[in-house]
């Protein structure tokens, strides 16, 4: 393989895994043993890396973009290992949130501005070890993980702390 | 902030507007009132509105042509830097540029090619307008710009867009296959200089020139991937006219299949576009092009134009 192909094949990898189907039923059945989600996810479903996941709106268009690189396709989703945990990017959050019925952390307003700062959290109260997704009022604001039983690890993203 | 212009670049408005010259030198040479567009794919738009009043004491006036778009000013903290901004619930974009979109009018279904995309402004707005339907291909030349337009669509949580990372000239070698595209060239952005006064600092008639062969370029090459019947909007934040009739004159002395189309803005002023410059006649039908002068709505200063390829 040349370099410009290997270069090209590079590219087109980029958040263009698909899942198998299997997959995205292990997801979707995480997801809502999880966090309690009883909605639609009508996306298609692909990897980068080893476990980072990204949707795509489903549509039936056929595109020529061949020999194009692509630098992305949809948005970062979530992050999982298929066997127990996921955690969700903010918009991610935003999806599922809504419909979602446990491991839901509600903070009040003296704590969002701490969370959107970057900081990892102490809670009030014992909470189960695991992710969790952050709320205040109808704002979903991504994920933290509960270790210790009351600390909240933080995983905001730099570019999108205030 | 050092708004000076050069003279050279006075003396070729004066020559242009005449009186009106003097109007546009003194809103060129003041600051930008700042707007945000509500994104409708989160949030809906009286709900960020009315949080931005109450947790920021925002004034907030609705524009008068575009319901999701607002001007906004005394805000008790920036922004760019509030919670809502964060969640992607807004985005702050300059009030004038929001119009090439509404020109544009994309549909659900309809396959969009924005080949000039970053930051991401106008895309973002396209997959709001197609409420996350269809599909948006949104291409930029420049790696950490695309960076940026990957940034912006997340945040907004735009879900029908690819971003290839492509010279846009490179479209040419492919399929009449887009219902719609946008050319938002790359200019020598005069028409923002109230935004970035360093443009008028490095404002040359020679960069201008060179602006307009890759505008010609990018152009042709936006028009060649268009559907017969479907519709391309050019615009540029840049006055002069060499960035924007004679690029839509190049493209219409080059092909048969091109006819420029009537745009209609409600509660805007705009100008129709020259049909002489400097002894250069164009075709009457540049009149249906739109300027959008910085002294006629206190914004920054636009073209658009836009055509349809003829089946």
């Amino acid at each position: 393989m040349i370099l410009k192909d290997f270069l090209l094949q590079r590219w087109k990898n980029v958040h263009s895994e698909p899942l198998t189907e299997n997959q995205v039923g292990k997801l979707k059945i995480l997801i809502r043993n999880q966090f309690g989600f009883t909605g639609r996810l009508p996306y298609r479903f692909f990897r980068s890396g080893k476990d980072k996941i990204w949707i795509r709106r489903k549509n039936s268009f056929s595109l020529d973009l061949d020999e194009f690189r692509i630098s992305r396709w949809g948005i970062y989703f979530c992050r999982t290992d298929f066997m127990e945990k996921v955690r969700f990017s903010i918009e991610g959050s935003q999806i599922v949130g809504p419909k979602a019925s446990k491991k839901i952390l509600e903070l009040g307003n003296d704590k969002v501005k701490e969370w959107m700062i970057g900081h990892d959290l102490r809670l009030a109260e014992e909470q189960e070890n695991g992710f969790y997704l952050i709320r205040n009022k109808k704002d979903f604001l991504g994920c933290g993980k509960v270790v210790d039983n009351t600390r909240v690890w933080n995983y905001i993203p730099k570019t999108r702390r205030i | 902030m050092d708004y000076r212009l050069k003279e050279g670049f006075k003396r070729k408005y004066r020559k242009l507007l005449a009186d009106d010259a003097k109007r546009l030198f003194e809103y060129l040479t003041t600051p930008l009132r700042k707007a945000i567009r509500v994104n409708t794919l989160k949030v809906e738009n009286k709900k960020v509105v009315k949080r931005l009043i109450q947790e920021y004491e925002c004034h907030l006036d609705q524009l008068s042509w575009y319901e999701k778009g607002y001007w906004i000013e005394k805000c008790r903290k920036s922004v760019g830097n509030t919670l809502e901004h964060q969640l992607g619930y807004y985005y702050i974009q300059s009030a004038a540029s929001m119009l090439s979109v509404l020109a544009l009018d994309p549909q659900p279904r309809d396959k969009v090619l924005d080949l000039c995309a970053a930051p991401g402004s106008k895309t973002t707005q396209i997959a709001q307008l197609m409420n996350n339907k269809g599909i948006i291909i949104a291409n930029d030349v420049n790696r950490e710009r695309t960076h940026v337009l990957g940034f912006n669509t997340q945040k907004c949580g735009v879900t029908n867009c690819v971003i290839p990372l492509e010279d846009g000239r490179n479209f040419s070698h492919k399929q009449e296959q887009f219902d719609k595209v946008l050319v938002d060239a790359p200019c020598s952005g005069t028409g923002a200089i109230r935004k970035n006064p360093s443009i008028a600092k490095n404002w040359s008639q020679s960069r201008v020139e060179d602006v307009a062969t890759l505008q010609k370029q990018l152009l042709k090459a936006g028009f060649s991937v268009l559907k017969r019947g479907g519709s391309l909007v050019y615009s540029t934040c840049a006055l002069a006219p060499e960035e924007n009739e004679a690029v839509i004159h190049s493209l219409l002395s080059s092909s048969k299949h091109m006819e420029i189309k009537k745009i209609e803005f409600q509660g805007i002023k705009t100008r129709p576009g020259f049909i002489n410059i400097n002894g250069t006649s164009y075709k009457n039908q540049m009149r249906k092009t739109r300027r959008i002068w910085p002294q006629d709505n206190d914004t920054q200063g636009f073209f658009i134009a836009k055509v349809e390829k003829r089946a």
